[in-house]
Formats: structure tokens, sequence, C-alpha cells
């Protein structure tokens, strides 16, 4: 039966309130301004948390049966968090979701496009189907495979974005930090196997990454991508118990080279927003150490959107969401272009390629129709930048 | 007319993205908060059922067309706001086309030098409070348990009791005027907007008074499309505290003479014995009652005169200020509440008594608890049960709310549960209770058994309004 193997999602299934904070909360007092940015968009409540979770219980209970269309609404959920973390009863709905995938595709329900994205990763360890060398960028870098601090640089900026790959090595060289990389023995983190609901595929790709890792050496892992980071910290943690290694995000380890000095900042005259990545900030809670370096960036201004921290609304891309669902990506992160925009600031920082991956064609969307211009930089572009670093 | 062919003409009237006929949508919005109103779980489900659609409106008029398509297809109709009420009134026992109102959000006006708001009724609270925040306002009461995405509609659907309704009263005490689109499709006004050319938002006025007809009426007389209701200047200070008393009595007293005093607080919690340690684990073993008091007030002056005034009623009651953890939880953002009556009470009932008779009230409840022990959950909690009195109705009255856990999962003890709440019930109504939220409670049969002349007076007015019985049948067992 559904859940038999997850009696504390179970518990949590029959203990929701309904109070429906999840849905569209609106609270000076919480600092929440509407929570799920899918309801937002879709408006029917079985886009919402407490929507989702009253579905989960009927499918339990017998009162409704998986389908195609119930596949799809599952996964229209961006696994964003905003409804866990307002929820007063701590029910995990991104759990619940990754628990529904994973009926689906036991069911064999899964979109088509859904099962390209698995036979992708599985063919060639990444997720865009990428054929050449994933340590391309790193060509000229000379990086060596063990050391104890490992950079895992991810799908994203080994192939979409090299050049945030580069600037993380290069500032971690100014700084005095030598990293090793694992080059071809990096496959992708697994996140787009665990939230599609390949579970053992993901747990595959856990162990090889791990025994990669393991045969580096390496005590301290860093990671630029929130994503990654989050599925080693957490979901890899969750399958093996204590990582043998240190996780880090970047902005924490550029954070402490801050503090003690290591890194020095040049001007740069711009207007900054921070946007937290959902899988960096509410799930590691990793808040405050990317503004604090954007801060010291001199003349530099900083600038907060309202929904900020714990409520910050998701850019959209919810891992496979806009694969899936590009339309519903693209109104979801044009919502959050317009908010950033609206603080004032001309460009929106942010800590994880995947967001500015969605955040970017939201922006190019906008702007070809002239209605906003803004430009979006991941963390370690604008940290390198201010080092006057040469990517 | 079938399934297919409501759902097409409805598709019509809202558009395609507004409508849905899948199961699974259905099922969404089949539920409400606490144990019952989880509709398709056993013994729940042998009353109720799906609706065959589900329908979001943006507008009046597409409530009167949604209507109008009702009347000519005869399918029931049940409407829902924030899905945060415990009743059941907003699930369906005739399977029909289900109206979520929760797109029809906007502030129509908020007319300032009447100090009074005109909203759609699907409106949140949570959205209400932070628009008239930005004006310097508030509501007087600041929504019921569902706080920030229960709706206003629903609150007066349902006379819900409120945060703050202590000293701002219920939210139907607040209304001036209404717009109801009836069960023919009619749309109409209330009080001074009645006549068409008035301006002027007064409920008291061009006749008797039509809104109250709609208010606690369970969605069975017509639906509520807007509302105006009394806004107040948000205060700028506040205070909380928290004593331990030795005695349930002693505690009504202290809240009854506080209020005496001429300054009566905006809201209180008052905790039994057996709920204490749910939020107060640190208070000391002698305690038998917790009562937390919040003020606030547009001056600081007025905020020392209240907490001298606590003090001065602590010192009479020889009761000692606990540290203030308990009203913190309360205070800062009510979460604590709807966690309180969603969980703890979630097999329970609320009804308004006042506060002389709670001690009267709970022990009884207690007793009657004790019966049913065996099905009581120990949860993570762990406690069994819970009796809160809260500040929900205008002083001296006040919301009782009694309720127990226990497993949900298990379809026998859900059973017994509900033979439990069924006799909570019936104690309630046979002591007086005065039931806000009638809904589809066992309660309803309880109290039109002995209400017979007003039972009969109810349904001729449903017979008049709603000759086809097309507006949430059932309800309120009309």
């Amino acid at each position: 039966m559904f859940l038999n193997d997850k009696p504390e999602l179970r518990e949590q299934l029959y203990r929701c309130s309904k109070c429906g904070y999840c849905r569209d909360t609106i609270s000076d007092e919480l600092g929440f301004y509407h929570v799920c940015p899918v309801y937002d968009v879709l408006r029917m409540e079985h886009f919402c948390g407490r929507g989702r979770a009253t579905i989960a219980l009927g499918l339990m209970e017998g009162a409704v049966q998986f389908s195609e269309p119930l596949a799809n609404m599952v996964h229209t959920d961006l696994g964003c968090g905003a409804c866990k973390e307002i929820c007063p009863e701590n029910i995990d709905i991104p759990a619940i979701t990754r628990a529904l995938r994973k009926e689906i595709v036991k069911s064999k329900l899964e979109s088509l496009k859904l099962k390209q994205i698995y036979s992708v990763l599985e063919e060639t360890h990444n997720i865009f189907g990428e054929e050449k060398p994933r340590s391309s960028w790193a060509e000229d870098l000379g990086l060596p495979k063990k050391g104890e601090t490992l950079y895992f640089a991810g799908c994203s900026a080994s192939y979409t974005y090299p050049k945030t790959a580069r600037a993380i090595v290069k500032i971690l060289s100014e700084a005095g930090v030598k990293v090793a990389y694992l080059g071809e023995d990096e496959w992708c983190c697994g996140a787009p196997a665990l939230w599609g609901g390949y579970i053992e595929f993901f747990e595959k790709i856990a162990k090889l990454n791990l025994s990669a890792i393991k045969a580096s050496g390496a005590k301290t892992v860093i990671f630029g991508c929130a994503v990654c980071y989050n599925s080693l910290k957490t979901h890899y943690q969750s399958m093996i118990g204590k990582l043998p290694f240190k996780p880090l995000h970047i902005s924490e380890v550029i954070y402490d080279l801050m503090q003690k000095g290591d890194v020095h900042f040049q001007p740069i005259r711009r207007r900054f927003t921070y946007h937290d990545p959902c899988h960096l900030g509410r799930d590691e809670k990793v808040y405050e150490q990317p503004r604090e370096v954007i801060k010291k960036i001199p003349e530099a201004e900083f600038y907060e959107m309202p929904r900020n921290r714990k409520s910050a609304f998701c850019c959209g891309e919810g891992v496979v969401v806009s694969t899936l669902f590009p339309n519903l990506t693209r109104k979801i992160s044009a919502n959050r272009i317009s908010e950033a925009k609206e603080t004032g600031a001309d460009a929106i920082v942010t800590c994880c390629p995947g967001c500015v991956a969605t955040l970017s064609k939201a922006a190019a969307w906008l702007k070809s129709r002239g209605k906003t211009e803004i430009e979006v930089y991941d963390l370690p572009i604008i940290v390198a930048e201010s080092m006057r670093l040469k990517l | 007319m079938n399934n297919d062919s409501l759902y097409e003409q409805l598709i019509k009237i809202v558009g395609q993205e507004r409508v849905s006929n899948q199961d699974f949508a259905r099922l969404a919005v089949s539920v409400e908060s606490t144990a019952i109103g989880i509709s398709f779980l056993s013994p729940f489900s042998e009353k109720f059922v799906l609706p065959k659609v589900v329908v979001k409106p943006q507008t009046t008029k597409q409530v009167v067309e949604i209507i109008k398509l009702a009347i000519k297809t005869k399918t029931p109709i049940i409407v829902r706001g924030g899905g945060c009420g415990g009743s059941m009134g907003t699930v369906s026992t005739q399977s029909g086309i289900l109206i979520d109102m929760t797109d029809m959000d906007r502030i129509v006006e908020i007319d300032e030098p009447s100090m009074a708001v005109i909203v759609q009724a699907g409106i949140t609270w949570g959205k209400l409070r932070h628009e008239l925040n930005k004006h310097g306002f508030r509501p007087g009461p600041l929504g019921p348990h569902g706080t920030w995405g229960a709706t206003i509609g629903g609150a007066l659907s349902y006379d819900s009791c409120c945060i703050d309704a202590n000293k701002y009263g219920q939210l139907s005490e607040d209304v001036l005027t209404l717009q109801v689109v009836l069960p023919n499709g009619d749309i109409i006004e209330t009080g001074s907007q009645v006549n068409p050319k008035s301006h002027i938002y007064h409920r008291y006025c061009n006749g008797p008074d039509l809104a109250g007809l709609f208010l606690g009426a369970s969605g069975a007389l017509g639906v509520i499309t807007e509302a105006t209701v009394r806004i107040y200047p948000k205060e700028k200070y506040t205070a909380h505290a928290t004593f331990g008393f030795r005695s349930l009595e002693d505690a009504c007293k202290a809240l009854h003479e506080i209020s005496r005093s001429g300054y009566t607080d905006d809201f209180w919690m008052l905790c039994g014995k057996h709920t204490v340690d749910l939020g107060y684990p640190q208070a000391p073993e002698e305690t038998e009652s917790i009562v937390a008091l919040y003020a606030a007030a547009q001056y600081p002056k007025i905020i020392d005169v209240r907490k001298e005034k606590w003090m001065e009623t602590a010192k009479k009651y020889e009761v000692k200020e606990l540290d203030p953890s308990f009203a913190d939880k309360y205070a800062s953002d009510y979460t604590g509440i709807a966690t309180a009556a969603g969980q703890s009470l979630s097999w329970g009932v609320c009804n308004i008594w006042p506060i002389k008779r709670i001690p009267e009230i709970y022990y009884d409840t207690v007793k009657l608890f004790l019966k049913y022990e065996d099905i009581m959950k120990n949860d993570r909690r762990r406690k069994l049960w819970s009796v809160v009195a809260v500040g929900g109705a205008k002083h001296p009255m006040c919301d009782f709310c009694y309720g127990f856990t226990a497993d949900r999962s298990d379809p026998e003890i859900r059973a017994k549960a509900y033979e439990a709440l069924q006799e909570l019930q019936k104690m309630a109504i046979e002591h007086g209770a005065a039931f806000y939220d009638l809904g589809r409670l066992p309660a309803a049969a309880y109290l039109w058994e002995k209400a017979e002349s007003a039972y009969a007076l109810l349904k001729a007015i449903k017979k008049a309004l709603d000759p086809n019985n097309i507006m949430n049948p059932g309800s309120l067992m009309l």
C-alpha cells in the first residue's frame, strides 16, 4: 500500500489539520506574502500543499487512485518547501511529493518527458545529455583528482555555466585553498532522479559519487549548486548516515574566507538584490552568508525583496518542473523577476546555477517584451569580478 | 444534464482553468479542519460524497450564472471559503457543484472616513489584515482558527469566533452590509445598501436586519459575495502576560474582574489542568489553570493601566506572573492557536459559554473524556485531551474548545471517537451551549429537537428562499 514504507509520512498525512496556512497565507506577522508559487499561478486547491496532502491521504485510503492526470498534478510540485516551512504541524509536503512520484514511476504513469530525463541521465551521467567531457571547463586548470578539499561542480556549472565553475576554483585558489576535482568520475548529483521518483537510480548515483569522493580522500566538499549541496548534505546523508566528509556551499566558504581576510573585494557599482535558492535557504538554512558577502563589496548597494529567507518565493525551476511544465515555470519566475525589480535593484544575485538559468530565461523573456530589464548572476561570478579575477 | 455537460457549461462561465472535474480535484476540496472534516474517511464517508465539479468564480456575476445553471439542472451547490471550518458545513451530502470562493478575494474599497472596508467574500483574513495594515487599520476580530487562510465569507457563514473577539466581538457583529446571491439567482444588498443610491454603510436601517438572515446560515440560504465590515485603527502598543492559578474557579473570577475594571482585554486564553502541559510544561506543580492575557492600545498609558490591573488581580488571587514563553508563543503570530485547535482538538467541538460557567462544563467534559480514555492517542505532545477557553466572543462570553486526540488512521478508533464526539455535543446542548459553527454537526439535530418552533420557522424561510433546495442541502438540517 502507498506509503507503507514511510510510517512517519503516513502519520503526518493523518495529522494535517487542514488549517490552510500552506495555500495562500499573507501575513505581516509571519513574513509570508503568498506561500505556494504553483497555487499562485494555477489557483486550484489540489496545487497547494494542503490539497496535495489531502490527495495523498485519499490515495492511502483508496478514495482516489493513481492516474495520468493525477501524475501530472503531482509533477507540478516545485519541492520548494515553503509549505513545509509555514506548516504549524511540520507536514513535509516535499517528502510526500517524492513518495508520490516514486509510486507514479512504479505504476508506470510518468510522462514521456520525465522518462526522457531518466534516459538522458542514465546514458550521459548529466542532466543535459551532453556527450562532451564533463571536465572540459577545467582543462587548463590542472586540478588534481585527490586532495583534502574537493570541488563538486554539478551538471549546470560543468556544461551551462563553466565560468561559474572557474570562478569558484579561482576564488579559492586566490585565497590559498587548493581544490581537487573528480573530473569524469563526478556524476550528476542525482537530484532529477530523486525528484522524478526514480529512487533506486538516485541511490545508485549517490553510491557512485560517494565512492568517488571517498577515493579522492576529501575531508571537505565544496558545492556551487544549491541542489547538489542539498542532495548530498541531506539526501545522501539520510541514505547512508553520517557523511564521511564535511559538505559546504561556496557562499559559506567565501564568507569564512572573507571573515579571515583571505579574500579582498574591489568596488562594483551595481544595485543588487538576493534570491534565496530553496534548497540552500529553506532546506539547509544558509541565509545570511550570501547576503553578507554581497554587502561587503565596496560601492555595491543591497536591496531585500519582501519575500526573503524562509518565505522566499521559488524561481520556478523545481528540478524537473521546468522541463515538464515550462510555461508554469516562466510565469513563476517572471513574478519573481518583477518582485526583484520592484526593490530598485538592477541585478539579482543567487547561489544556484539552476536559479540563474531559470531567472535569466524569464528576464530575457520579459526584456524581449519590453517589460523590465534586470541582470542575473551567480554569487561566485560577482565575487570573482569584485576580486578582479580573470576567468 | 450529465457531469461532462455541467463541466462544459461551467467552463463557459469562468474559463477552463477555474473548473475541474478530476476526482483528485474534487477530493482536495472535500475536507475541513478537524478529524470529522475528512469526509472520505469512515464513518463520515457513509454520509458524504464528492462534488461533481469544482468551480472558482471571480465575480458576483459569475456566481449568479453558476446558480442559474444549478437551478436549470437541479444540481446542488456547496459553497466553500478557506476550508478551515470544523462542522462539515462545506462537504457534500449530495453531489453537485462546489463553489470555491477563494478567487473572489479583492478589496473593493477601504472607506477610511466611514471606518469600513468592502471586500469580496473569498478574501482571506491574512490578505485583509495585510491590506488594512498598509493604511494603519485592522479588522476588529483577527480571524478564526484558520487565522491566515480562512476567508471572511466563511467566518460570516459560520459566525466564527475570532482572535481578539473578547473586545471586538465576532465578525458577524461588525457587519455593516452584505451582498448575497439568493438561491433563485437574484442579488440583494442589505442595510443601507438596500438603497442603490446610498454610499453609507450601516446595518440597522431600511427595515429588518436582512444581513442577520445569512450570518451563521452555513450557506443554506444564499451565497455571501461581498461584505462591508467595520475597521479600527491599528494599535501601536501591546502587552501580554501569563498567570498560573491554583483553581479554575479563581481563574474565571479573575478574568471577569479584569473586564469589570473598565478595560476589556483584546484576547485571553485559559487552559485547564489537562492542557497546561501542552503549552506550558514548566508550570509549577500546583498550577490548575493558566491564563494568558493580551492587550493592545493606541497609547502606552492605557497599556500601563491594564498591566496594573492584571498585577492587582494577580495579587488578590495570590498568583505570580509566569515566564512569558506561553503567551509569547500565542501572541507572536497566533500559530499556536491553529496548532492547538487543529491538532489537540482534532476530535473536538467549540461553542460559546459565559465565562462564569467554564468550571461546570469543564468538569463534565473531563468526566466524559475519562470514559473514552482508551481511544485517546498518546501522541507526540503527550497529552490525551485539551480544554481551552479563549476570548473568541465578546466579554463576558467566550469560545470554549474541548477535544481530544485519537488515531485517525484506525477505522475502529475513528468510529468510537465519533461516538464520543456526538456524546460531547449532546452534553453541550443539554448544558445550554451556544453553537456558532453548526453546519452538519450532530448538535444541530439535538438542538432542533428542543426548538421545534425555531426549526419550523427556519425551514419555512429555507423553503421560501430555496424551493428547489439547491443551496447546501443538509446543512443546518435544512
